[in-house]
Protein backbone atom coordinates (compact mmCIF):
# COMPACT_ATOMS: atom_id res chain seq x y z
CA UNK A 1 0.00 0.00 0.00
CA UNK A 2 1.66 3.25 -1.07
CA UNK A 3 1.43 6.75 0.39
CA UNK A 4 -0.92 8.05 -2.31
CA UNK A 5 -3.39 5.25 -1.45
CA UNK A 6 -3.26 6.12 2.26
CA UNK A 7 -3.67 9.79 1.41
CA UNK A 8 -6.74 8.88 -0.67
CA UNK A 9 -8.24 6.90 2.23
CA UNK A 10 -7.62 9.77 4.66
CA UNK A 11 -9.14 12.26 2.21
CA UNK A 12 -12.19 10.03 1.71
CA UNK A 13 -12.75 9.81 5.47
CA UNK A 14 -12.39 13.59 5.82
CA UNK A 15 -14.90 14.24 3.01
CA UNK A 16 -17.40 11.79 4.57
CA UNK A 17 -17.03 13.44 8.00
CA UNK A 18 -17.45 16.90 6.40
CA UNK A 19 -20.64 15.81 4.54
CA UNK A 20 -22.16 14.36 7.72
CA UNK A 21 -21.22 17.49 9.68
CA UNK A 22 -22.90 19.73 7.07
CA UNK A 23 -26.05 17.56 7.11
CA UNK A 24 -26.12 17.57 10.93
CA UNK A 25 -25.74 21.37 11.12
CA UNK A 26 -28.41 21.88 8.42
CA UNK A 27 -30.82 19.57 10.27
CA UNK A 28 -30.18 21.40 13.55
CA UNK A 29 -30.86 24.78 11.93
CA UNK A 30 -34.11 23.48 10.42
CA UNK A 31 -35.05 22.06 13.80
CA UNK A 32 -35.23 18.58 12.28
CA UNK A 33 -33.94 16.69 15.30
CA UNK A 34 -33.08 13.03 14.75
CA UNK A 35 -35.27 11.21 17.26
CA UNK A 36 -36.02 7.51 17.53
CA UNK A 37 -39.09 6.35 19.39
CA UNK A 38 -38.98 3.68 22.12
CA UNK A 39 -39.69 0.73 19.79
CA UNK A 40 -36.98 1.93 17.39
CA UNK A 41 -34.44 2.29 20.23
CA UNK A 42 -35.28 -1.25 21.36
CA UNK A 43 -34.95 -2.70 17.85
CA UNK A 44 -31.72 -0.77 17.22
CA UNK A 45 -30.30 -2.34 20.38
CA UNK A 46 -31.06 -5.78 18.97
CA UNK A 47 -29.52 -4.79 15.64
CA UNK A 48 -26.34 -3.56 17.42
CA UNK A 49 -26.14 -6.95 19.11
CA UNK A 50 -26.49 -8.76 15.79
CA UNK A 51 -23.80 -6.55 14.20
CA UNK A 52 -21.51 -7.13 17.18
CA UNK A 53 -21.97 -10.92 17.07
CA UNK A 54 -21.31 -10.85 13.32
CA UNK A 55 -18.04 -9.01 13.95
CA UNK A 56 -17.05 -11.46 16.71
CA UNK A 57 -17.72 -14.48 14.51
CA UNK A 58 -15.81 -12.87 11.65
CA UNK A 59 -12.81 -12.01 13.88
CA UNK A 60 -12.63 -15.55 15.29
CA UNK A 61 -13.00 -17.15 11.85
CA UNK A 62 -10.43 -14.84 10.24
CA UNK A 63 -7.99 -15.36 13.12
CA UNK A 64 -8.42 -19.14 13.08
CA UNK A 65 -7.79 -19.39 9.35
CA UNK A 66 -4.64 -17.30 9.71
CA UNK A 67 -3.36 -18.97 12.90
CA UNK A 68 -4.12 -22.65 12.48
CA UNK A 69 -4.13 -23.13 8.75
CA UNK A 70 -1.17 -20.85 8.23
CA UNK A 71 -2.90 -19.26 5.30
CA UNK A 72 -2.39 -15.51 5.00
CA UNK A 73 -5.68 -15.09 3.17
CA UNK A 74 -5.56 -11.28 3.12
CA UNK A 75 -3.60 -8.30 4.43
CA UNK A 76 -4.46 -6.72 7.80
CA UNK A 77 -6.04 -3.56 6.34
CA UNK A 78 -8.32 -5.56 4.02
CA UNK A 79 -9.29 -7.94 6.83
CA UNK A 80 -10.22 -4.98 9.05
CA UNK A 81 -12.35 -3.35 6.35
CA UNK A 82 -14.11 -6.64 5.52
CA UNK A 83 -15.13 -7.01 9.17
CA UNK A 84 -16.21 -3.38 9.34
CA UNK A 85 -18.40 -3.49 6.24
CA UNK A 86 -19.84 -6.90 7.13
CA UNK A 87 -20.96 -5.99 10.64
CA UNK A 88 -22.19 -2.50 9.69
CA UNK A 89 -24.22 -3.95 6.81
CA UNK A 90 -25.86 -6.48 9.14
CA UNK A 91 -26.75 -3.69 11.61
CA UNK A 92 -28.12 -1.32 8.95
CA UNK A 93 -30.15 -3.95 7.07
CA UNK A 94 -31.68 -5.25 10.32
CA UNK A 95 -32.63 -1.67 11.27
CA UNK A 96 -34.11 -0.95 7.83
CA UNK A 97 -36.20 -4.12 7.75
CA UNK A 98 -37.59 -3.45 11.23
CA UNK A 99 -38.41 0.24 10.61
CA UNK A 100 -35.72 1.48 12.97
CA UNK A 101 -33.16 3.02 10.62
CA UNK A 102 -34.92 6.28 9.83
CA UNK A 103 -35.85 8.53 12.72
CA UNK A 104 -39.41 9.66 13.41
CA UNK A 105 -40.56 11.82 10.48
CA UNK A 106 -37.41 11.19 8.44
CA UNK A 107 -37.87 10.41 4.73
CA UNK A 108 -35.76 7.73 3.03
CA UNK A 109 -35.61 9.35 -0.44
CA UNK A 110 -32.38 11.30 0.13
CA UNK A 111 -30.66 8.32 1.74
CA UNK A 112 -31.75 6.08 -1.14
CA UNK A 113 -30.01 8.40 -3.61
CA UNK A 114 -26.91 8.69 -1.39
CA UNK A 115 -26.46 4.94 -0.83
CA UNK A 116 -27.11 4.22 -4.52
CA UNK A 117 -24.50 6.82 -5.50
CA UNK A 118 -21.89 5.45 -3.06
CA UNK A 119 -22.48 1.90 -4.33
CA UNK A 120 -22.18 3.01 -7.96
CA UNK A 121 -19.02 5.10 -7.36
CA UNK A 122 -17.31 2.27 -5.43
CA UNK A 123 -18.09 -0.32 -8.09
CA UNK A 124 -16.97 2.00 -10.90
CA UNK A 125 -13.69 2.73 -9.07
CA UNK A 126 -13.20 -1.03 -8.59
CA UNK A 127 -13.82 -1.64 -12.32
CA UNK A 128 -11.39 1.14 -13.29
CA UNK A 129 -8.74 -0.34 -10.96
CA UNK A 130 -9.17 -3.76 -12.58
CA UNK A 131 -8.87 -2.16 -15.99
CA UNK A 132 -5.65 -0.47 -14.87
CA UNK A 133 -4.18 -3.89 -14.11
CA UNK A 134 -4.64 -3.91 -10.33
CA UNK A 135 -5.30 -7.39 -8.98
CA UNK A 136 -7.78 -8.78 -6.45
CA UNK A 137 -5.35 -11.51 -5.38
CA UNK A 138 -1.69 -10.62 -4.88
CA UNK A 139 0.89 -13.18 -3.73
CA UNK A 140 -1.86 -15.67 -2.93
CA UNK A 141 -3.92 -13.39 -0.66
CA UNK A 142 -6.70 -10.84 -1.08
CA UNK A 143 -5.27 -7.39 -1.67
CA UNK A 144 -6.65 -4.01 -0.58
CA UNK A 145 -7.93 -3.56 -4.15
CA UNK A 146 -10.97 -5.61 -3.08
CA UNK A 147 -12.12 -2.95 -0.60
CA UNK A 148 -13.97 -0.90 -3.23
CA UNK A 149 -15.77 -4.06 -4.32
CA UNK A 150 -16.74 -4.88 -0.72
CA UNK A 151 -17.82 -1.27 -0.08
CA UNK A 152 -19.87 -1.26 -3.30
CA UNK A 153 -21.48 -4.60 -2.45
CA UNK A 154 -22.31 -3.45 1.11
CA UNK A 155 -23.94 -0.23 -0.09
CA UNK A 156 -25.76 -2.12 -2.86
CA UNK A 157 -27.26 -4.49 -0.26
CA UNK A 158 -28.26 -1.50 1.91
CA UNK A 159 -29.72 0.28 -1.14
CA UNK A 160 -31.73 -2.83 -2.10
CA UNK A 161 -33.05 -3.23 1.46
CA UNK A 162 -34.10 0.46 1.56
CA UNK A 163 -35.77 0.21 -1.85
CA UNK A 164 -37.72 -2.95 -0.99
CA UNK A 165 -38.83 -1.53 2.37
CA UNK A 166 -39.86 1.81 0.87
CA UNK A 167 -41.92 0.13 -1.87
CA UNK A 168 -43.54 -2.24 0.65
CA UNK A 169 -44.42 0.65 2.97
CA UNK A 170 -45.96 2.64 0.12
CA UNK A 171 -48.06 -0.36 -0.89
CA UNK A 172 -49.17 -0.86 2.73
CA UNK A 173 -50.11 2.83 3.13
CA UNK A 174 -52.35 2.58 0.05
CA UNK B 1 -52.13 -10.52 20.73
CA UNK B 2 -53.71 -7.92 18.45
CA UNK B 3 -54.96 -4.74 20.08
CA UNK B 4 -58.28 -4.39 18.29
CA UNK B 5 -59.59 -1.94 20.93
CA UNK B 6 -56.86 0.52 20.08
CA UNK B 7 -57.53 0.14 16.37
CA UNK B 8 -61.28 0.58 16.90
CA UNK B 9 -60.78 3.67 19.09
CA UNK B 10 -58.48 5.24 16.50
CA UNK B 11 -60.82 4.42 13.62
CA UNK B 12 -63.74 5.69 15.70
CA UNK B 13 -62.10 9.11 15.80
CA UNK B 14 -61.50 8.89 12.03
CA UNK B 15 -57.77 9.07 12.67
CA UNK B 16 -55.05 7.41 10.58
CA UNK B 17 -52.08 5.59 12.10
CA UNK B 18 -49.85 8.44 10.91
CA UNK B 19 -52.02 11.08 12.60
CA UNK B 20 -52.00 9.19 15.90
CA UNK B 21 -48.24 8.62 15.55
CA UNK B 22 -47.66 12.36 15.01
CA UNK B 23 -49.78 13.20 18.07
CA UNK B 24 -47.82 10.92 20.39
CA UNK B 25 -44.39 11.48 18.76
CA UNK B 26 -43.63 8.02 17.41
CA UNK B 27 -43.35 6.50 13.93
CA UNK B 28 -46.38 5.14 12.06
CA UNK B 29 -44.77 1.71 12.10
CA UNK B 30 -44.72 1.75 15.92
CA UNK B 31 -48.49 2.37 16.08
CA UNK B 32 -48.94 -0.40 13.51
CA UNK B 33 -46.76 -2.77 15.58
CA UNK B 34 -48.80 -2.03 18.74
CA UNK B 35 -52.10 -2.65 16.94
CA UNK B 36 -50.77 -5.90 15.48
CA UNK B 37 -49.50 -7.00 18.88
CA UNK B 38 -45.90 -7.12 17.69
CA UNK B 39 -44.70 -4.53 20.20
CA UNK B 40 -45.56 -4.09 23.87
CA UNK B 41 -45.43 -0.32 24.59
CA UNK B 42 -44.14 1.26 27.79
CA UNK B 43 -46.61 2.80 30.24
CA UNK B 44 -45.43 6.24 29.09
CA UNK B 45 -46.46 5.57 25.50
CA UNK B 46 -49.70 3.87 26.59
CA UNK B 47 -50.76 6.96 28.54
CA UNK B 48 -49.82 9.25 25.64
CA UNK B 49 -51.99 7.16 23.30
CA UNK B 50 -54.86 7.16 25.82
CA UNK B 51 -54.70 10.96 26.12
CA UNK B 52 -54.64 11.36 22.33
CA UNK B 53 -57.70 9.11 21.93
CA UNK B 54 -59.54 10.32 25.04
CA UNK B 55 -59.69 6.84 26.56
CA UNK B 56 -58.43 5.24 29.75
CA UNK B 57 -55.65 2.67 30.12
CA UNK B 58 -58.23 0.06 31.10
CA UNK B 59 -60.28 0.70 27.98
CA UNK B 60 -57.38 0.33 25.58
CA UNK B 61 -54.74 -1.85 27.21
CA UNK B 62 -56.13 -3.91 30.10
CA UNK B 63 -56.48 -7.59 29.27
CA UNK B 64 -58.81 -9.76 31.35
CA UNK B 65 -57.39 -13.19 32.11
CA UNK B 66 -59.22 -15.95 30.27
Amino acid sequence: MNNSYLFGVALGILVAVAIFAVIAVANKKRGAEVKYDERQEFVRGKAYKLGFITLLIYCVAAGMIDLYLGVGWCDVYTAMMLGFYGSVTVFVVKCILTDAYFAVGQRPAGWLVLTGAVAAISLVVFAVDLNDGKRIVENGSLSHNTINLVCGAAFLIIFAAMLVKTLRDRAAER
Amino acid sequence: MKNLRLKAARAGMDMSQQQLADMVGVSRQTINAIEKGDYNPTIKLCTAICRALGRTLDELFWEEEA
